[in-house]
C-alpha cells in the first residue's frame, strides 16, 4: 500500500490533469506530467530484496565479562534503497565493537558486505540472542520490504568468572586443611592408613591380604582377610548459598549475589582441583532451592558452572535450617567441610523486629556442627559474610554515610565465633574472595 | 558532526521554504498587478508593482506563513506544514495559470476576477512547475530529516546515516532531473506539434499530446496503484 502523501500527491496531479485537459491548460498539463512521472519513478522502484544474513558465534559460552565476536554476512540480490539489519539485544548486553544495528544503502546489483560487531556479556545468565531481522524501502520511502527474520536465534550462556586460585595453593594452612580425615571421602585411591579388616574380594591385591589375621580363621567362609585402608584425603565440601532477593541488591554487575556467586566457583574450583568432592545447594533462590549432587571432577565442575549461570534470586521463604534439614542425607553421608555464603547482617535484630531469623540461622550452623561432631575428626562450618558494599545514604539518618551492613554483621560474627564457627568477612569493594581467604587461613595458621 | 548533519538538512529545509514563499510573492505580485499589454512599454517592474500591491502586508503574511510552517514542524506536525505551504504556494498561482486556458468553453466560468494576464506563459509555466518541484523536494527533505532523527534514536552509525542521507539526496536529484527533463520533452514536443502548419488548425495538438502523455501516465500510475493496493 502505497502511504498517504504520496496518494495525495497522486490526487492533487489527477485534478491538475482533469482541469488542464478540460481547459486546455498547458500549464497545469505539464506540472501534471511531472508530477506523474515522479509518483511513477518512485512506486516502480523496488526495494531491496532476496536478502540473505549468514550469522556466525564463535562459542556459545563465555565467561561473565568477556565480549564474543557475532560476524554477520549480509547479502542483497535486487532493489534501490536503504535497509535496516539488527540484531534486537538483551538490555544487560553492550555492543563494544562494531553496530547491531547497520543501515546499508543499496544500490542496483547485488551487495555483500561484512556486519559483524562485538558484543559483552558483563554478567552471567543465558542470553538469547534473537535472530537478525532487516527491513527495506525504496528510495522515497514508498515501498517497504519486512522486517522479516533471516537467522534462528542462539542462545550464550555467561558463565561466572572464577578467580585464579594458585595463591590458594600456597597457603599452608588450607592445604592442611584438605588432608584432613575426618572428610575422607568413602571412595578414591587408598592412602597407606589401616582402616579395618574385611573378607577378600576377587580383585584385590594380593599384597593387602592379613596372613596373620586370616590365619586365626575366625570367618567360617575360609576366606582370607585383607586390610582395608583409608581412601587417598579426598575432601567433602559443601556449599551453601544464600540467593534471596537480599542479595540481589545495588549494582546488577557487582551485587553480593553476583560476589556469592564468585565466591561458590573459587571454592569449588580450588576443592575439585585437588580431588575434593564437592556438593552445594542454592536456598531462596527463585523457583526453590536448587541443588547439586556431590560428585568430583571437571565434569562437576561445569555442572557447578552450570547452575551458578543460571541462578535468579528469589523470596527469602526458605531459611537456612530448612535447607540444612533438605540437605541432612548428604551432610550426613559425606561429613563434608561446609561453607555458608550469605549477608549475616540480615540476621541483625533491628528494632521491631524480632529474633526469629537470627536465632533460626544460629540453630542452622549449630546442626551442621552437630553433623560434623559425629564424624571422628570434627572440622568447622566456615560462614562467608558479603558484605553488600552500599554506605547507608539516608540524609535524614544519623548513620548517613556509615556502612551498617559491616558493623551489623561484625556483631554477628562476634556470636558465631564463640559458638565455634569460622566467619569470612569480605568486602569485595576492598579486596577480592581470594585474599579474603587467604587473610582468614593465614589467621588460623 | 552529527549535529553538522542535521543543520543542513535543516538549512536545505529552510532555503527551500523561503524561495518557495519567494515565489508566492512574485504570484501574488503578477496577480495583482494591472493588465499588461503585450506591446506596452516597460514600467511592468517588480518594483514598480510592489507599491500597488502593499509589499509590506505580503511580506508580514509570508512571514507568519514560514513561521507558522517552521511551528508546525517543531510540533512534529509535518504533513500539516507541508500542506499549508503546498496551499500557500499553489493557490495565488491559480489566477495566473487559468488566464492561460485555451478551452474557454464559452466563458461559462469567467469568474468575473479582475485578473490581468499575469506572466507570460512561459514564465507561469516555468514558476509553476518550480512550485511543484520545490514542494517535491521539501517534502523528501522533510522525510529525509526524519529518517535521521530516526537512524540517529536507532543508534545507527553517524557514518552510515550520512551515507544514506546523500544517497537519498542523489536519488532525489536524479529522479526529479529525469522527470522534470522528461516533462519537458514532452511540453515541448506537444508545443512543436500545435505550431506545425502542416496539422489541422482546429485540434489543440498541444493539449492532446501533453495530455495523452499524461494520460498514459495515469494509466500507468493506476496499474501500480492496484498492484499495490493487491499486495496490502
Amino acid at each position: 500500500m502505497f502511504p498517504h502523501s504520496l496518494m495525495a500527491w497522486a490526487g492533487l496531479t489527477v485534478l491538475f490533469m482533469v482541469v488542464g485537459l478540460a481547459f486546455g491548460n498547458i500549464v497545469l498539463l505539464t506540472g501534471a506530467v511531472f508530477v506523474f512521472l515522479t509518483i511513477l519513478a518512485v512506486a516502480s522502484i523496488q526495494p531491496p530484496g532476496q536478502v540473505t544474513i549468514d550469522r556466525k558465534i564463535a562459542r556459545a559460552v563465555c565467561w561473565a565479562g568477556d565480549s564474543i565476536e557475532v560476524e554477520r554476512t549480509f547479502y542483497a540480490e535486487r532493489g534501490i534503497g536503504p535497509i535496516f539489519v539488527h540484531d534486537e539485544l538483551p538490555q544487560e548486553l553492550e555492543v563494544v565493537d562494531g553496530n547491531n544495528l547497520r543501515v546499508i544503502w543499496k544500490w542496483p546489483g547485488p551487495t555483500t558486505r561484512d556486519l559483524s560487531y562485538r558484543v559483552r556479556f558483563p554478567m552471567r545468565g543465558e542470553f538469547p540472542l534473537p535472530g537478525t531481522t532487516w527491513q527495506s524501502q525504496a528510495p522515497f520511502g514508498v515501498r517497504r520490504t519486512g522486517p522479516a527474520e533471516a537467522t534462528p536465534t542462539i542462545v550464550i550462556s555467561a558463565v561466572p568468572r572464577v578467580r585464579g586460585i594458585t595463591r590458594l595453593n600456597e597457603v599452608r594452612a588450607i592445604t592442611k586443611q584438605t588432608r584432613y580425615q575426618g572428610d575422607l571421602a568413602e571412595a578414591g585411591a587408598s592412602s597407606s592408613e589401616f582402616r579395618e579388616l574385611r573378607p577378600y574380594s576377587p580383585g584385590d591385591p594380593i599384597k593387602l591380604i592379613n596372613w596373620k589375621a586370616s590365619a586365626r580363621g575366625s570367618r567360617g567362609d575360609s576366606l582370607p582377610l585383607v586390610n582395608e585402608l583409608e581412601p587417598e584425603g579426598r575432601k567433602a565440601v559443601w556449599i551453601f548459598l544464600d540467593a534471596a532477593a537480599y542479595m540481589d541488591v545495588g549494582n546488577p554487575l557487582g551485587n553480593p549475589m553476583e560476589h556469592t556467586i564468585e565466591a561458590a566457583g573459587s571454592l569449588a574450583q580450588f576443592y575439585l582441583s585437588r580431588g575434593s568432592t564437592i556438593g552445594a545447594y542454592a536456598y531462596n533462590s527463585y523457583g526453590g532451592g536448587e541443588l547439586l549432587s556431590p560428585d568430583t571432577g571437571q565434569k562437576q565442575f561445569r555442572r557447578l558452572t552450570q547452575m551458578l549461570t543460571g541462578l535468579k534470586s528469589g523470596p527469602a521463604s526458605h531459611d537456612m535450617l530448612q535447607s540444612v534439614e533438605w540437605c541432612k542425607g548428604f551432610l550426613l553421608r559425606l561429613q563434608p567441610e561446609v561453607f555458608i555464603i550469605t549477608r549475616l547482617d540480615v540476621y541483625y535484630p533491628r528494632p521491631g523486629e524480632g529474633r526469629e531469623p537470627l536465632e533460626r540461622f544460629t540453630a542452622a550452623v549449630r546442626r551442621l556442627t552437630a553433623f560434623r561432631q559425629r564424624s571422628r575428626r570434627p572440622g568447622q562450618v566456615r560462614v562467608v559474610h558479603v558484605n553488600p558494599t552500599e554506605s547507608n545514604s539516608d540524609p535524614d539518618s544519623p548513620f548517613e554515610g556509615v556502612d551498617l551492613a559491616l558493623w551489623e554483621s561484625r556483631s554477628l560474627a562476634v556470636d558465631l565465633r564463640r559458638a565455634g564457627v569460622a566467619v569470612i568477612e569480605w568486602d569485595p569493594s576492598g579486596e577480592d574472595f581470594i585474599s579474603a581467604l587467604v587473610r582468614h587461613m593465614n589467621a588460623y595458621r | 558532526m552529527r549535529e553538522q548533519r542535521r543543520e543542513v538538512l535543516v538549512a536545505a529545509e529552510a532555503v527551500l521554504v523561503v524561495l518557495l514563499l519567494l515565489l508566492t510573492a512574485w504570484q501574488f505580485v503578477g496577480w495583482a498587478s494591472p493588465v499588461v499589454e503585450a506591446n506596452a512599454g516597460s514600467p511592468d517592474t517588480l518594483a514598480d508593482r510592489m507599491p500597488s500591491f502593499g509589499m509590506g502586508w505580503l511580506m508580514i503574511g509570508l512571514a507568519t506563513v514560514g513561521a507558522l510552517y517552521a511551528v508546525l514542524q517543531y510540533l512534529g506536525r509535518t504533513q500539516a506544514g507541508l500542506l499549508l505551504l503546498a496551499a500557500v504556494t499553489l493557490l495565488p498561482q491559480g489566477p495566473g495559470v487559468w488566464a492561460h486556458n485555451t478551452l474557454k468553453w464559452g466563458r461559462l466560468v469567467d469568474l468575473g476576477l479582475p485578473l490581468g494576464e499575469g506572466h507570460p506563459l512561459l514564465l507561469t509555466a516555468v514558476l509553476f512547475v518550480a512550485s511543484l518541484v520545490g514542494l517535491v523536494i521539501l517534502h523528501r527533505v522533510v522525510a529525509m530529516r526524519n529518517l535521521g532523527e530516526l537512524l540517529k534514536g536507532m543508534g545507527s552509525n553517524d557514518r552510515e546515516r550520512k551515507g544514506v542521507l546523500i544517497s537519498e539526496s542523489k536519488t532525489l536529484a536524479g529522479i526529479v532531473g529525469i522527470c522534470l527533463a522528461v516533462a519537458l520533452l514532452l511540453v515541448s514536443g506537444g508545443s512543436v506539434l500545435g505550431r506545425a502548419n502542416w496539422l489541422s488548425d482546429t485540434i489543440p495538438w498541444a493539449v492532446l499530446t501533453i495530455g495523452g502523455g499524461a494520460s498514459l501516465l495515469l494509466v500507468g500510475f493506476t496499474v501500480l496503484f492496484l498492484r499495490g493496493l493487491h499486495r496490502g
